[in-house]
């Protein structure tokens, strides 16, 4: 079974389930009831799914912005800008991933906005804003899951990883990475391929275990 | 399969799933694909590899507050109100195969792109060189059919006439989010602004009229998810040519939540020159 196509699946929620109670949801509704819910207008299914995916959204932002103010920013209005009518449709992928995708999107909006427009608008590179976010397994934790990732990436070597981040995270084309990192551009190219290829061998056994 | 490649055409195909291939490199991955079609789910799975890396973060908890702040905006909404996406993903998605297929012409058309990029403004690109592939071609084109049925409305192309962008602000702001300024033609004369309801997103479109007496269409599109952006380019580059009237679709920028477009049937380089005028 591809990732493509392994929901993520969220976790029983432990952390506040007396709001739930007191917002009158029920705590094992899965994502597709909420986004039910939602439909019709119901802002306390958009509380929920915010307790669900709002650490992943911040994390991220957080991550590709680099403050605070900022993520926070991007993630209300991610999150509103879902409730008012986003485009998600569940064939696509889990709520995650499309809740992720929309984030990375959004952050190199902005890191982009920060910079010289037309420098930028004259550059092509590749967009990897699109990239899903296909996660694991599905039956496992949220928790597990992120500690493989963090563990697969610990195999990596430091080059490898800094490398595929700086490409995920700031969306730097190869050549944008080797003038940073004021390495040769084939080595840069070397070692982002051996890394993705080292990342998809760690994680592959997850993929087939699905 | 994939264990069955050398070790370089497996970095060949990773280099692929980072979009970071030279258009030689890129030919031996067709040529793999061609002969190994099992080997675009690989590609899958490597792009599912590079997706999981936010899995990697340390997770940080936005403050409390983020979500009293979020409660406080998302006021009830009448049922209805919350649109269902009404973009037909079915045809536009296809499936997994198609869409590795898409990812190929679309790779083939920025090197297209690329290429004729270097070419000297009056050499012309064909209809066919700048077509993108896909949802992106259908998008686009929609936007074009906008622009032409505006010249052939018996009203004439504009719904609200005003020589003011901030009045067509004022005038739409109510039917969509908009920043406090529009961006605006300096080259050309305003003479008005419409709403528009695209299948897949929505916006302005300003109407200007060129010193030939031409028209041409500006558009502020929402970023929608179901609308497919170009990729960024040279500003004012063609995404699409309508050969029999020479009509470009120009792509502009991208900004966060807008997209711009320009559309008008005027030659390659005043259009280019308006786009800079913005």
């Amino acid at each position: 079974m591809l990732w493509a196509q392994s929901p993520l699946q969220t976790e029983p929620p432990s952390h506040d389930c007396s709001r739930q109670m007191q917002e009158g949801l029920n705590i094992n509704m899965t994502d597709a009831d909420l986004i039910e819910k939602l439909e019709t207008g119901d802002p306390k299914a958009l509380g929920e799914i915010y307790d669900r995916y709002s650490n992943l959204v911040f994390s991220l932002a957080l991550r590709m912005l680099g403050n605070r103010q900022e993520a926070e920013d991007l993630a209300h209005e991610i999150f509103l800008k879902f409730y008012q009518g986003g485009n998600y449709n569940q064939k696509r992928g889990s709520l995650g991933s499309y809740l992720a995708t929309v984030t990375r999107s959004r952050s190199i909006d902005r890191l982009r906005s920060r910079t010289n427009r037309r420098q930028i608008l004259n550059r092509w590179q590749q967009d990897l804003s699109k990239a899903p976010l296909n996660l694991p397994a599905d039956h496992a934790s949220l928790k597990e899951r992120q500690k493989r990732v963090r563990d697969a990436l610990s195999q990596l070597s430091e080059t490898q990883r800094q490398v595929l981040e700086l490409s995920y995270y700031e969306g730097l084309s190869q050549s944008e990475i080797s003038k940073r990192l004021q390495r040769p551009l084939g080595t840069v190219k070397s070692w982002a391929r051996k890394g993705l290829l080292q990342l998809r061998d760690q994680l592959k056994d997850e993929s087939d275990d699905v | 399969m994939f264990e069955s490649l050398t070790p370089d055409q497996q970095e060949l195909l990773a280099g692929y799933a980072l979009g970071e291939l030279d258009s030689e490199e890129l030919s031996q991955v067709q040529e793999l694909f061609r002969q190994y079609p099992v080997l675009e789910g690989e590609v899958l799975h490597l792009q599912g590899a590079l997706g999981a890396l936010p899995l990697g973060l340390e997770i940080e908890e936005p403050p409390a507050e983020l979500r009293s702040r979020l409660m406080a905006s998302a006021t009830p909404l009448s049922t209805g109100v919350r649109r269902k996406s009404s973009v037909p993903w079915g045809r536009i998605v296809g499936g997994l195969a198609v869409g590795v297929s898409l990812l190929l012409g679309w790779q083939n058309w920025q090197l297209r792109q690329q290429l004729a990029k270097q070419q000297p403004d009056d050499v012309a690109i064909t209809a066919e060189e700048s077509l993108p592939p896909g949802q992106e071609r259908l998008a686009f084109e929609e936007v074009l059919a906008d622009h032409q049925n505006s010249l052939v409305r018996s009203q004439g192309p504009v719904d609200f006439a005003t020589q003011n962008v901030a009045a067509v602000r004022s005038k739409y702001a109510q039917r969509m989010v908009l920043p406090t300024a529009l961006p605006q033609l300096m080259k050309a004369q305003l003479l008005g602004g419409s709403f528009c309801e695209l299948t897949q997103t929505k916006g302005i479109r300003l109407s200007y009229q060129v010193k030939t007496g031409k028209t041409v269409s500006f558009y502020q599109l929402l970023n929608s998810e179901g609308f497919p952006p170009a990729t960024p380019g040279e500003i004012g580059a063609p995404i699409q040519v309508v050969q029999e009237s020479n009509t470009l679709v120009s792509y502009v920028w991208k900004e966060q939540d807008y997209i711009y477009v320009l559309v008008g049937d005027l030659p390659l380089q005043e259009m280019r020159q308006l786009a800079l005028s913005i």
